[in-house]
């Protein structure tokens, strides 16, 4: 649940296929090894028998085998920098062998080295381009990365009959995983009653297919027990079982359920290491850290060469320095947890926008939180971006986890690029999409629910389009509403999440137009009695999928058509504006860039032309044409703090006190951590007479460490005197003069109001 | 409970009235402009060198341009310490580029470059015991180590260390701090060194941090009070009508209120309050007696640096 773009991760796939069964993590390997030996040791591992398949390696290896043997069986004793260094060795020996590559390629797929894996990989196919089991290394690294070509790769493996049963096996397990993802359930239940038949005839376990169909059966809300009971009735410590469909339940959202089934996992595989990571990370999710600390830091214990481990503990330390705030909000509260150096700043601003969200969308989607909402602003990038790792399609700006957002603060981003009220507008959205289904939304129309909130009623009211996604759009690349969801997932080009955020937010755009406002509840109704995106639009709206789509491609013809048409011009009346402006022609500016914003008057990104035009305008001294030029950018949803910054002196040159109040008021929800723009605010609102408003913002202001604390601690205290709060005033003249005792007005100021 | 309180208020009025020059203390300053290589940086140093010269008190040189050699400085420096007593105050400002040759700080002036040693050893000659060295040029932090430990000193340069060789920014931010309200921290319409510093350092980072450029210089301040270092005064001395006792009774007040501020982490918050109240009412009295005598405004509010 995200706003915006998507994060990489490759591990999931891997644990099941490249194999977790056991703390060797060697797994099941379908043929790609021959030696009977191994395979004798592998099958009592896979049947459970940990201690009498350790033996068995031992015995093995006092026969001193082959290099590539012994690589193996070091591998498969938890001696994972042992069997490198062997594997190493038999690379070196045996120097045209696809297969030892490929294995060793295993090695460090699972011990999370992605680029390592897919470089062996590639240097087996280099050797023997038909190496099928090389292939299936490929595409289950491009799985992990939820990469699109993951899918691609694999089809020509599904239909070679001339390939080992083994490597068919791999093959399909893989693609029902990638299916199953994508939300595809027929069609993995094809694919695994595929493998189940080759399986079948075959001495390979059906633990990862039970695992399979387990998860398979979460997602379609059907008990998973028979399927876990079988899984571990042939394997015992099996902890793949319940931690597949844990990771189903995980990506699609259903954080409480896979906090359960990654318990379960490790009630009967205490040393799958994977899933006590998952279990840590999902408590963070469910707002109990300490508990999740507890699980990440065994986690590490077992399983060092996990990056994500390391950055979760990281952050874990992290929010040592985090300020947690809890406040009214309804019945069930509020929670903040931000950073101690903003939290006294950011507070007021964040509160009011939740607290303004949740009582809207609770009227608008007739659902009421039923637990307290938790907001995580964090002010460094990275922190935020290990809350989301592993998560397909997860943004780069904040992720809701139930009840729980987890943010970019505005420290995280510049703020030329980043509204920080509109994300947490949208990230407010995807709780009430998320709680009102019991986490049954699909992804498309919560993003799209959360982008339409954010137009409609968020912040900065008005569609905001990306260009690339305009682009896209006129290049006729939207999908059609059943396939929109994977695109979520895998995308199949660059920026298509971001095009998918766009058409979702649309399709709901266009529900509404078109259909009014309650379907849109009633889809998500739906969706929370199980219902599937044909099954719950085809209710909703009355006509079949096909249908809609068939006039939502009319709809964005309609209402974009002409812009379509103009995106060329655009470009070139923009492009020669900026020549234009960088060669300080101003006058050469205006004409193009007027054009510009006429043919594409929505476009409010920083290079914007209106920006451009402004420049001109103000380099030409044309004050009231470079006024009228930022307030039409302003209209139009632009953000920029310095044009606003900007706007707001001609405003107030002209003594338009009020509108500048406002303008700068729009700030605070773009960059707030600024005293200056505060102080100057809380200037402004004295002047209205609006003391309450003066008076956060001249708090914002010493809260953020101005060069004058001084005059802040003075402005603050004038306004708490104006507001008629007596005693706060004098606290704070109290401490303006602490710092500067011979300050004369703050002096006059602590007279006063001894004196009345 | 009240005996360890007392003694260390004395101590505490003891160690800032040591730092308040003598009544007949003489204030002598140089301000240095070095060599800019182009015309754009020999009339930007020229610029702020004027602007820090025309704030300064006391007896005041300026040299700028060819008139700024090891020659002339070092002359200068010579002079001072001629006449110049343990009481005094001297500060030295350097402006224009800096850069390190043969491990020793080199200042770029006509003729051979004053250098690290020099200074080292004309500063060392000069009996004042108060001297402020602010040395604005790049590679001007490597002087910082070697220039502070002496008591009564203060060390404040442009960048961190000798390394830091780009063309420097703190000069002006400099020169504007000692005429800038905003930069009057204490309200006293005074400019102490560590003010002057705090403004410009600021400055300084804001502009690389407006511009989203990587810092080239950090400035840094090192030595002994510098607070009780005043450059230069906002307004001009207060009027001969206000009367002796008056203004006495403000120093008094004001050591009060430092000393009480001492003992803030001893104290009863809500005790520290009322003390603090107190003592500020005083001094709001007092204050307004010395306005009425023509002393004129104590201060006014300032902005961003």
């Amino acid at each position: 649940m995200s706003r915006c773009a998507r994060h990489s991760a490759w591990l999931l796939p891997l644990l099941l296929l490249a194999g977790s069964v056991g703390a060797t993590q060697r797994g099941i390997h379908y043929g790609e090894i021959e030696d009977p030996g191994l395979v004798a040791c592998d099958q009592q591992l896979w049947q459970g028998r940990i201690q009498r398949a350790r033996e068995c390696y031992r015995q093995l290896l006092g026969k001193a085998p082959a290099t590539a043997l012994r690589a193996e069986l070091a591998w498969a004793l938890g001696e994972i920098k042992a069997a490198n260094s062997w594997f190493r060795q038999a690379v070196q020996e045996d120097p045209e062998s696809a297969s030892l590559r490929t294995r060793w390629g295993w090695l460090f797929a699972v011990t999370h080295q992605a680029a390592e894996a897919q470089a062996l990989f590639n240097e087996a196919l280099t050797l023997d381009p038909d190496y099928v089991y090389a292939k299936l290394g490929l595409a289950s690294v491009m799985a992990g990365g939820f990469s699109g070509a993951a899918s691609e790769a694999l089809e020509p493996l599904l239909t070679d009959a001339n390939i080992p049963t083994g490597a068919a096996i791999r093959a399909s397990l893989l693609k029902a995983w990638l299916a199953l993802e994508e939300g595809h359930l027929d069609d993995a239940a094809t694919l695994l009653d595929r493998a189940d038949g080759m399986l079948r005839s075959s001495t390979w376990p059906r633990l990862e297919l039970l695992a399979l169909r387990a998860a398979h059966a979460a997602l379609g809300d059907e008990p998973v027990q028979p399927w876990v009971d079988e899984a571990l009735a042939l394997n015992g410590s099996f902890g793949d079982a319940w931690a597949v469909p844990a990771y189903f339940m995980v990506i699609t959202r259903r954080y409480e359920q896979a906090g359960r089934w990654y318990e379960a996992a490790l009630a009967v595989q205490p040393d799958l290491w994977s899933a006590r990571l998952e279990l840590g990370t999902n408590l963070l999710r469910l707002d109990r850290p300490v508990e999740a600390r507890r699980q990440i830091e065994a986690a590490y214990t077992g399983d060092p060469y996990n990056a994500k481990t390391v950055n979760s503990l990281r952050l874990l330390d992290t929010l040592d320095g985090f300020e947690i705030r809890t406040l009214t909000m309804g019945d069930k509260g509020l929670k903040l947890r931000l950073h101690s150096e903003e939290a006294a700043v950011l507070t007021p601003y964040v509160a009011d926008l939740t607290r303004r969200s949740v009582a809207l969308f609770s009227e608008r989607y007739r659902y009421t939180p039923s637990q307290p909402v938790v907001v995580e602003m964090y002010p460094d990038h990275e922190d935020f971006a290990v809350r989301t790792v592993g998560l397909p399609g997860v943004g780069i700006l904040g992720a809701t986890f139930g009840y729980v957002v987890a943010m970019d603060s505005p420290a995280a981003r510049s703020p030329d690029d980043f509204h920080w009220g509109t994300t947490l507008w949208h990230e407010i959205a995807h709780i009430f999409t998320l709680r009102a289904t019991d986490h049954r939304v699909t992804r498309w129309f919560s993003e799209g629910i959360s982008v339409f909130e954010e137009w409609r009623t968020g912040p900065v009211p008005g569609r905001q389009i990306p260009l690339v996604a305009l682009n896209a759009m006129a290049e006729g690349k939207l999908l059609p509403l059943a396939e929109l969801d994977a695109s979520f997932i895998r995308p199949s080009y660059p920026q298509q999440v971001l095009v998918s955020y766009m058409q979702a937010g649309l399709t709901c755009d266009f529900i509404e137009q078109e259909f009014g406002f309650a379907p849109l509840v009633e889809i998500l109704a739906q969706y929370k009695a199980g219902a599937g995106t044909r099954t719950a639009v085809e209710t909703a709206l009355g006509i079949k999928l096909e249908q809609f789509d068939e006039r939502f491609s009319a709809f964005i013809d309609s209402e974009f058509g002409e812009t379509f048409a103009a995106l060329t011009e655009f470009e070139q009346t923009r492009g020669d504006a900026t020549r234009a402006a960088r060669e300080q022609r101003w006058a050469d500016v205006v004409e193009p860039a007027q054009r510009a914003v006429t043919l594409l008057p929505a476009y409010v990104d920083a290079d914007s032309p209106y920006l451009m035009l402004a420049r001109a305008q103000r380099e030409l001294e044309q004050p009231a044409e470079e006024q009228a030029t930022l307030q039409a950018f302003f209209d139009a949803g632009g953000r920029l703090p310095a044009a606003l910054d900007r706007l707001a002196a001609l405003l107030q040159e002209q003594d338009n006190v009020a509108a500048a109040a406002d303008i700068l008021d729009e700030s605070n929800w773009v960059a707030p951590l600024d005293w200056e723009r505060h102080s100057r605010l809380g200037g402004l609102w004295m002047q209205l007479g609006d003391s309450d408003a003066a008076v956060r913002e001249y708090r914002a202001a010493l809260a953020l460490n101005p060069h004058d604390r001084a005059d802040a601690h003075l402005n603050l205290a004038r306004s708490l005197q104006s507001a008629g709060r007596a005693d706060e005033a004098r606290l704070e003249v109290l401490s303006a003069l602490e710092l500067a005792p011979n300050f004369r007005e703050a002096q006059k100021l602590l007279m006063s109001l001894i004196e009345s | 409970m009240r005996l360890p309180g007392g003694m260390l208020w004395v101590a505490v009025w003891a160690v800032l009235a040591s730092h308040v020059p003598a009544a007949s203390a003489e204030v002598y300053s140089l301000t240095a402009a070095g060599l800019g290589g182009d015309a754009d940086y020999d009339r930007r140093f020229a610029a702020d060198a004027e602007r820090i010269h025309g704030a300064m008190q006391g007896s005041a040189s300026l040299l700028t341009g060819q008139g700024a050699t090891r020659e002339t400085i070092l002359g200068e420096l010579e002079r001072w310490a001629a006449s110049m007593t343990q009481d005094d105050q001297a500060i030295v400002v350097l402006i224009g580029h800096g850069s390190m040759a043969s491990d020793d700080y080199r200042f770029n002036v006509a003729g051979p470059d004053l250098t690290g040693t020099d200074l080292a050893g004309a500063l060392e000659a000069l009996p004042a015991q108060r001297q402020v060295l602010v040395n604005t040029t790049s590679a001007s932090g490597a002087l910082l180590d070697r220039l502070a430990g002496r008591p009564g000193r203060v060390i404040i340069t442009a960048t961190k260390n000798g390394r830091e060789l780009q063309a420097t920014r703190f000069a002006s931010h400099f020169a504007s701090a000692l005429r800038a309200p905003a930069a009057d921290l204490d309200k006293d319409r005074r400019i102490n060194a560590a003010e002057a510093f705090a403004f410009a350092e600021r400055a300084v980072a804001d502009y690389f941090e407006g511009e989203g450029l990587l810092a080239t210089e950090h400035p840094r301040q090192l030595g002994d009070n510098p607070s009780g270092l005043i450059l230069a005064r906002l307004d001009e001395q207060e009027s001969d009508a206000v009367a002796p006792e008056l203004l006495a009774r403000r120093e008094t007040l004001n050591d009060q209120i430092r000393a009480l501020r001492a003992r803030r982490s001893q104290m009863d918050q809500a005790e520290y309050l009322q003390e603090l109240q107190s003592l500020l009412i005083s001094l709001s009295m007092v204050s307004e007696k010395i306005e009425a005598a023509g002393g004129g405004a104590q201060s006014d509010s300032g902005g961003r640096p």
